[in-house]
Formats: structure tokens, C-alpha cells, sequence
């Protein structure tokens, strides 16, 4: 297969179901509140664009924001367990069960705990995001070349040298393949705490709330719409970060050569 | 005097195994040093205890005076894949805390000494295996070591590489006057590069037989007979110590 035609392809299938859908809702003469043509989801992103563009600008904030405190503290706190076999011991447990406790089940009592409702929101969507990147980092940062190890510590290196020059370079393409997960994870993250967050705190406006107002007024063809943005949302950002990862380890890294890309 | 002493060196790995036992050896100022024997009788264990990566269970080993400064070359050329040639060679340097322009032009130098110039800016990436390990020897040069250890550098190499690098290696050492510890599984370049070849057996590891090597600098010494029947008599010492370890 040539690379247009492996471009194209995903396209094809996206017209073809795209028609054929459009085609199902014409022929049976669906209405829009069982389901809306293509067509119909369409001008609706149109029409409401001015109200879905701000909307999607608040869940992107969200999404950047956790992203960006994930990437930090993923890696801090890898670097911390690093550091320390203790620290790690004491502290990794309690990010493991960060992770496998349902969001769902930890957002009601955030929004006890934290009053401003984009806090509320950066958290829950933070702490979905948060792993992979510490566990990325985490295995990065023991994935140094032993000769290269013996070879630091021959000349004496210090610790900080040891960790500058040599485990967070080493780790970088595993916290990239991290980062690449988070992306994806921290847009879930900020749609699922608007979800259980909208009913209470009344200042959401993003794409999620978007989805539950357009619902309550059977305004489906704008579910649609918002729908479709959030999914652009995180083809786009897993894209970028994709690029981004490709670019830094483009000369020097085996991973950056090869058109797919194994993460863990 | 000697500059190294091993004196009845043993070490036991916490697995159980005795990788040595009994060794005696030294090492004299401005000495080539081969160490050649099959595989498995623990000649990594024991330049990793020369170079002090690990502690002896028994037995010692004594620098005279201070530790000199060391060059090591490991058997993979062991460079930062991420750095260029440059940062790569100039990382004692960098580890020592000297200055960016002292470095560079100290590591300058150690790259024009491997021929390795115009590629300063290239990651380990886009050289050669050949262009790899002379990196990997520059940058044991670059600290201007007084000893250098080397664990079967030229192994992953092919054999044009491999002699025109034994040449430049054996040449390197004589002008900068350096002593050298050399592992390798090659009767043949034991014999080209070394004054004195220590023949090892194992089960567990020990010195088996020390030969001197009566040579001449300069390439013409591959082709001379001397050098081959020195070879032969390198071979058979190995056959036997395979024997005794067998
Ligand atoms: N880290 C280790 N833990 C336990 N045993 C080890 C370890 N490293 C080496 N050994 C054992 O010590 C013995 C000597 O190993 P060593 O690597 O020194 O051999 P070698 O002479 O360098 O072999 P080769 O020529 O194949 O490189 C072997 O029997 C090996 O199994
Ligand atoms: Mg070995």
C-alpha cells in the first residue's frame, strides 16, 4: 500500500459512513431527536458555533492545564522515587490507588472539598491523567544503559550529574510516550469531572455541560456536534503531542524512526 | 617498579559463583597488557575490579601512589545516544567540571587522534560500528589517562576495522607512553598489540601463563615470521589453559 493510499483510506471509510448515513436518515425520513443526518449535526456546529467555540476553548483549558500539572508532577515525583527507594515504597501505593478508584467515585467528594468549580475540574481531570506519565517516567528513568551507569560512575560523577546527564535523557522517550497517553486521558478527565460536576456547580460551560443542556431540550443534533468536537479534540492533541514526541527524538531515538510506535 | 599489583585477587558474585581465584598479576609503566583466555573465565570480572567498579572477596589490588587517572573502553562503544560525538568524548570533562571551551578543545584533539574530525556534530546514530568505537576511544583519551583498560573494544568489529584500529590503537599508546589492559578472545591481536599477553583459564578464574612478546613496532610485524610463530605459541598456551578448564 503507498502512503496517499494509506491516508486516504480512513477518509474513504468516513465518507462512505458518513453517506450512508445520511442516506438511512433521508430514505426512513428520521427526525432529528431519533437521529440526525450528518448534514443536520453539521449546520448545528455552525449555527451554535460562537456557543460550542467557547465551550470547547473551557474543556481545552481543562485538558491543558491537567496535562501540563500531570507532565510536572508525573516527573517530579519520579525523579523524588528515584531518589529515594523509601519514598518510592511509601508513596507509589497511594498513586496506584489514585488510579485504579473510578473518578466517578472520587468527583462528588472533590466537590465538597475544593469551592472553585475549574479547580474542581483540573483535579479530577489531574488525577486521570497523573499515572501514566509518573509510570512512564518511573520506568524511563531505570531504563539507563548499564555500561553507560559504570561509565558515569568510573568518573565520578555526582548524583545530579548522574540524574541530568544521564536518567532523564534516558527517560525522555518513555515520559514522551507517557505524555502522549495523558493527552488522551486528561480530555476524559475534564469531560467526565464536568459531567458529575454540572449538576451541582452551576459556572461549567464546557462541551460536557454542552452535551447535558442539548439533551435536556432534545436538542440531539447539537449532542451531536459537541460530541464530534470533543472527539476532534483528542485526535487533535494526540496527534500534537505525537508530533512533538517525534520531532524531540527524531535524530537519536529508534522509536521516532519507525511510522508506529509501540507505548507502554 | 610495577604501577599495578593483583595479588591473590578471588571474587565470589553473591550468586554463588567464583569467578576468580588466586590471580597474581601486575602491571608495568608504559606496559601493553593482553589479557586472552575463553570465554566465561572471568576477564570482565577482573578489569571491573581494576577499574574499582567492583570490591575483591579476596585478596588485593595496588596502584602505586595515587590511582592514576583511567581511560576505559568497554566492548560496546557505550556512548549517549542522545549526545553528539563531541559531548560524547568531552563527558570526563563535563563529569570533572571543566569549563565548556576547555572541553571542547581537549575533546577536539582526542577526535582528530581517531580520525574522527568533520563529525562532531553526528549522533552515535549516524556512524559506523567503526566510527562508534573510535568515538568510544577518543573519549577514553580525552581525560589524558595514564592508564587506559580496554574489555574486548574491537569485538563487534569487522576485520578490515578491526587491524587498521589495532594499529592506530598500538601507535596511540606507544607516543603517549601509556599503560594498557586489553581483554580480547584474538590470539592474533593479543600478540600484535602486547609486550606481555596473561593467558587465563577459568573454573574458577586464574593466570595460567604469562608470555613476553619479543616485537617490533609498525605494521611489518604482522607479516614477519617472528609473529607467527609467537602466535602459535600464544594458541597452544590457550589450548591448554581451554584444557584445564574444560
Ligand atoms: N553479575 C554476575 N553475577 C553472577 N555471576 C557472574 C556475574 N558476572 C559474571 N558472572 C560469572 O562469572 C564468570 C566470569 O564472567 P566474566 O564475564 O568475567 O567472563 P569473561 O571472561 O569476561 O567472558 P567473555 O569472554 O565471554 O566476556 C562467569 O562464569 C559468569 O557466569
Ligand atoms: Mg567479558
Amino acid at each position: 500500500m503507498t502512503r496517499l493510499a494509506a491516508r486516504i483510506a480512513p477518509l474513504l471509510v468516513a465518507v462512505l459512513v458518513l453517506s450512508g448515513w445520511e442516506l438511512l436518515v433521508r430514505v426512513n425520513d428520521l427526525p432529528p431527536y431519533i437521529l440526525p443526518a450528518p448534514s443536520a449535526i453539521g449546520a448545528s456546529l455552525w449555527h451554535d458555533r460562537a456557543i460550542l467555540a467557547l465551550s470547547l476553548y473551557v474543556t481545552l483549558k481543562i485538558t491543558f492545564a491537567a496535562l501540563l500539572t500531570s507532565a510536572i508532577a508525573g516527573l517530579g515525583l519520579a525523579v523524588l522515587f528515584r531518589q529515594s527507594r523509601w519514598i518510592e515504597r511509601s508513596l507509589y501505593p497511594y498513586a496506584v490507588i489514585l488510579q485504579v478508584t473510578p473518578i466517578v467515585a472520587i468527583a462528588p467528594l472533590i466537590l465538597i472539598y475544593v469551592e472553585d468549580p475549574f479547580m474542581v475540574m483540573l483535579v479530577c481531570a489531574t488525577i486521570v491523567a497523573f499515572f501514566p506519565v509518573l509510570s512512564n517516567a518511573m520506568l524511563g528513568l531505570r531504563s539507563v544503559d548499564r555500561g553507560l551507569e559504570d561509565l558515569f560512575r568510573l568518573q565520578g560523577a555526582s548524583r545530579w550529574q548522574v540524574l541530568w546527564l544521564l536518567q532523564l535523557p534516558s527517560a525522555l522517550p518513555y515520559y514522551l510516550g507517557g505524555l502522549r497517553i495523558a493527552g488522551g486521558l486528561a480530555l476524559i478527565g475534564a469531560v467526565v469531572a464536568e459531567f458529575v460536576s454540572s449538576t451541582t456547580a452551576g459556572g461549567a460551560t464546557g462541551l460536557a455541560w454542552r452535551i447535558i443542556e442539548a439533551g435536556q431540550r432534545l436538542n440531539v443534533p447539537r449532542m451531536f456536534a459537541a460530541l464530534a468536537l470533543i472527539a476532534v479534540a483528542g485526535i487533535a492533541i494526540f496527534g500534537l503531542l505525537s508530533l512533538a514526541s517525534r520531532l524531540i527524538l527524531r535524530r537519536w531515538h529508534d522509536s521516532a524512526r519507525n511510522e508506529e510506535q509501540g507505548e507502554s | 617498579m610495577s604501577l599495578l599489583r593483583i595479588e591473590g585477587v578471588g571474587h565470589r558474585f553473591a550468586s554463588g559463583t567464583t569467578a576468580l581465584a588466586g590471580v597474581d598479576l601486575t602491571l608495568e609503566p608504559g606496559e601493553f597488557l593482553s589479557i586472552l583466555g575463553p570465554s566465561g573465565c572471568g576477564k570482565s570480572t577482573l578489569l571491573r575490579l581494576v577499574m574499582g567498579l567492583d570490591r575483591p572477596t579476596a585478596g588485593r589490588i595496588d596502584w602505586r601512589g595515587p590511582r592514576p587517572r583511567i581511560g576505559v573502553v568497554f566492548q560496546d562503544p557505550t556512548l549517549m545516544p542522545w549526545a553528539n560525538v563531541m559531548d560524547n568524548v568531552a563527558l570526563p570533562l563535563r563529569l570533572a567540571g571543566r569549563g565548556r571551551a576547555e572541553r571542547h578543545a581537549a575533546a577536539r584533539e582526542a577526535i582528530a587522534l581517531v580520525g574522527l574530525d568533520g563529525f562532531e556534530a553526528a549522533v552515535p546514530r549516524e556512524l559506523s560500528g567503526g566510527m562508534r568505537m573510535r568515538a568510544s576511544i577518543a573519549r577514553a583519551f580525552v581525560g589524558d589517562p595514564q592508564v587506559l583498560l580496554m574489555d574486548e573494544p574491537f569485538a563487534a568489529l569487522d576485520e578490515i576495522t578491526r587491524l587498521r584500529l589495532d594499529d592506530e590503537l598500538r601507535a596511540l599508546c606507544r607516543r603517549k607512553n601509556l599503560a594498557v589492559i586489553f581483554v580480547t578472545h584474538s590470539v592474533f591481536e593479543s600478540v600484535y598489540l602486547s609486550d606481555r599477553i596473561a593467558v587465563m583459564s577459568g573454573r574458577p578464574g586464574h593466570v595460567a601463563d604469562i608470555r613476553v612478546i619479543a616485537r617490533e613496532e609498525g605494521a611489518a610485524f604482522r607479516a614477519s615470521p617472528a609473529y607467527a610463530r609467537q602466535c602459535a605459541e600464544a594458541s597452544a598456551s590457550l589450548a591448554r589453559a581451554m584444557e584445564l578448564s574444560a
